[in-house]
């Protein structure tokens, strides 16, 4: 059974979330202040934490920063009342997963839900690629997040593999931002695909001689990427 | 896209007057010591040309008299600039902190319309769900009712808050007692079901018949008691309140042993939009029109409403006067 942390300072919204997760077949711990968040984080063993950002005692966003500076990577989904292109953006470089809007429907929430486990789910099947992926003296482990390159050796997030995960699965293939959106993020989550081009760029300076000019990642103009190897 | 608007911070600005001020001041230090070398070089040169002592003499008072003149009218438009710059810098100051709490007032705005309107969203989803066990549905309904109530309250807050600045509070002014008033509003707060215990200590007389309107007064004193209970962080929240009457008029005192207030927040504390602190680690519900609007009640009614507090984490005093009828023989004295 998946555990999720609804972390919701409205009565009423928690009950009717809790409700309607139970019914889903979640085991759900509800906590109404922000500043209880990181203990139950760190023991909690949760595998998904719904936040608001607006909280009592610390606001979601700087949680979600002391979470990540934990070496945490359980996915976290903003549920809140911003819905502002750069209120959304600073909650996903805040480390957020997604981020839903109030008012929602439950039906959405449910589906992100469900999202979210399921790119989960994509980045630890080894089906083609395999856990620890190599290629002209490079190496990229999904299992402990870890890369080396000629640029060194990187600690890398989630995303970060995601995304190289999703190139190398396409190797060959120019794959377009939206595509990698879909993918990784879910289409909703990022209100411009400009965004990729950062972590492409984090990608770059890890497994590119000269980033600058880049063999591997290539950027196909006004498409999207493709990753080559000869 | 991330577009962030250029703001002068009130940090900013406070360099800038200090700057200009500083500028400003040397500016005149070497005026004057420029016109004092103007003064002796003059001497000195009419010396040269062979001119008498008297003669010298009197340049140099003609110089000194003309100078001081100049001085005069210079040191005058450098207090001008100064009191001009000064001016600048506090409406600076003050447009930032506007600025600031009406975008804090905005933030609570939405999350106080979106949150209710969020919840019967999804009550309303869990009514239509197979999934949810008919038991459970029957705790909707409750639910729903107080998200509704909360709704009505706010978009009654703003457009009431709307309504002051346009023409003022229409009051239907009748004969209230005041100090029924006062205690079903409390007794309507113990009903209430709240996360720590509230002891209520009234000092209320039987009877206190004043001229208000009677809906109106009855907002405002509850804004009053929300307020002490909503910034209070103790297990225990006490409340004390009295009703008294003073000469010509009654004064309400309501006493909590809350967050307290500083001097600046105790001044502010009714101004519209005003929240303490920021918005995004919201602490307490509310959308900072409930005490600005039992201010503007409260005045309509030709009284006034205070704040007093010893300092953060001191609790605070809330006061509200108003107009007592003297001669009134149904009302106690003291």
């Amino acid at each position: 059974m998946k555990r999720i942390l609804l972390v919701e300072d409205d009565p009423n919204i928690a009950a009717g979330v809790v409700m309607n997760l139970d019914a889903e077949g979640y085991e759900v711990l509800h906590l109404d202040d922000g500043a209880l968040v990181m203990e139950q984080v760190a023991r909690g063993n949760f595998d998904l934490v719904l936040m608001d950002i607006m909280l009592p005692g610390v606001d979601g966003l700087t949680l979600c920063k002391k979470i990540r500076s934990t070496g945490s990577t359980v996915p976290i989904l903003f549920v809140t009342a911003r819905d502002r292109d750069d209120e959304k953006v600073e909650g996903l470089i805040a480390g957020g997963d997604d981020y839903i809007v109030k008012p929602f429907n439950m039906a959405e929430l449910l589906a992100r839900i469900q999202g979210i486990f399921r790119r989960l789910a994509w980045l630890a099947v080894d089906e083609q690629v395999g856990d620890v992926y190599e290629f002209d003296g490079r190496h990229i482990d999904f299992k402990t997040f870890t890369a080396e390159g000629p640029g060194g050796r990187f600690d890398l997030s989630r995303r970060e593999c995601m995304v190289f995960k999703y190139l190398v699965e396409r190797r060959g293939e120019v794959v377009s931002r939206d595509q990698l959106l879909d993918g990784v993020w879910g289409y909703h989550a990022f209100p411009t695909n400009r965004t990729i081009d950062n972590f492409i760029l984090k990608l770059r300076k890890i497994f590119e001689d000269d980033p600058r000019s880049p063999k591997y990642l290539e950027t196909i103009r006004s498409v999207g990427y493709r990753f080559k190897i000869d | 896209m991330l577009v962030r608007k250029r703001t002068i911070s009130p940090r900013a600005a406070l360099v800038l007057f200090v700057v200009l001020a500083a500028f400003v001041l040397a500016l005149a230090v070497w005026w004057i010591i420029f016109m004092a070398r103007l003064v002796d070089e003059k001497v000195d040169m009419a010396a040269e040309l062979g001119a008498d002592d008297a003669y010298l003499e009197e340049i140099h008072r003609q110089e000194v008299r003309r100078q001081t003149m100049l001085g005069m009218e210079g040191v005058f438009f450098l207090i001008l600039v100064l009191v001009g710059a000064w001016l600048i810098y506090r409406s600076l100051v003050r447009t930032e902190e506007l600025k600031f709490h009406q975008q804090n007032f905005l933030m609570a705005v939405t999350h106080e319309l979106k949150t209710p309107l969020a919840s019967m969203k999804i009550y309303l989803d869990s009514m239509r769900s197979d999934k949810i066990p008919v038991e459970k549905k029957a705790e909707i309904i409750p639910r729903m009712q107080a998200d509704v109530s909360r709704l009505e309250k706010l978009v009654e807050n703003i457009l009431d808050a709307g309504r002051f600045e346009r023409s003022g509070y229409h009051l239907k002014i009748q004969r209230v007692d005041f100090s029924r008033l006062v205690g079903k509003a409390l007794d309507e707060l113990a009903a209430v079901p709240a996360k720590v215990p509230v002891m209520i200590e009234r000092d209320l007389p039987e009877q206190y018949v004043i001229s208000a309107d009677p809906s109106a007064l009855k907002r405002a004193v509850d804004a009053v008691f929300e307020n002490s209970l909503r910034y209070n962080d103790k297990e225990k929240i006490e409340l004390a309140v009295t009703l008294r009457r003073l000469e010509g008029t009654c004064r309400l005192d309501v006493r909590d042993n809350g967050v307290g207030l500083d001097r600046k927040e105790a001044a502010q504390v009714f101004n519209r939009f005003y929240r303490a602190g920021q918005e995004i680690s919201r602490r307490r519900p509310g959308s900072g029109l409930g005490l600005f609007l039992a201010r503007e009640i409260i005045r309509a009614h030709g009284g006034d409403i205070t704040a007093h507090s010893d300092g953060p984490g001191k609790g605070a005093t809330f006061s509200i006067t108003l107009k007592s009828e003297n001669g009134d023989e149904k009302n106690p004295a003291g």
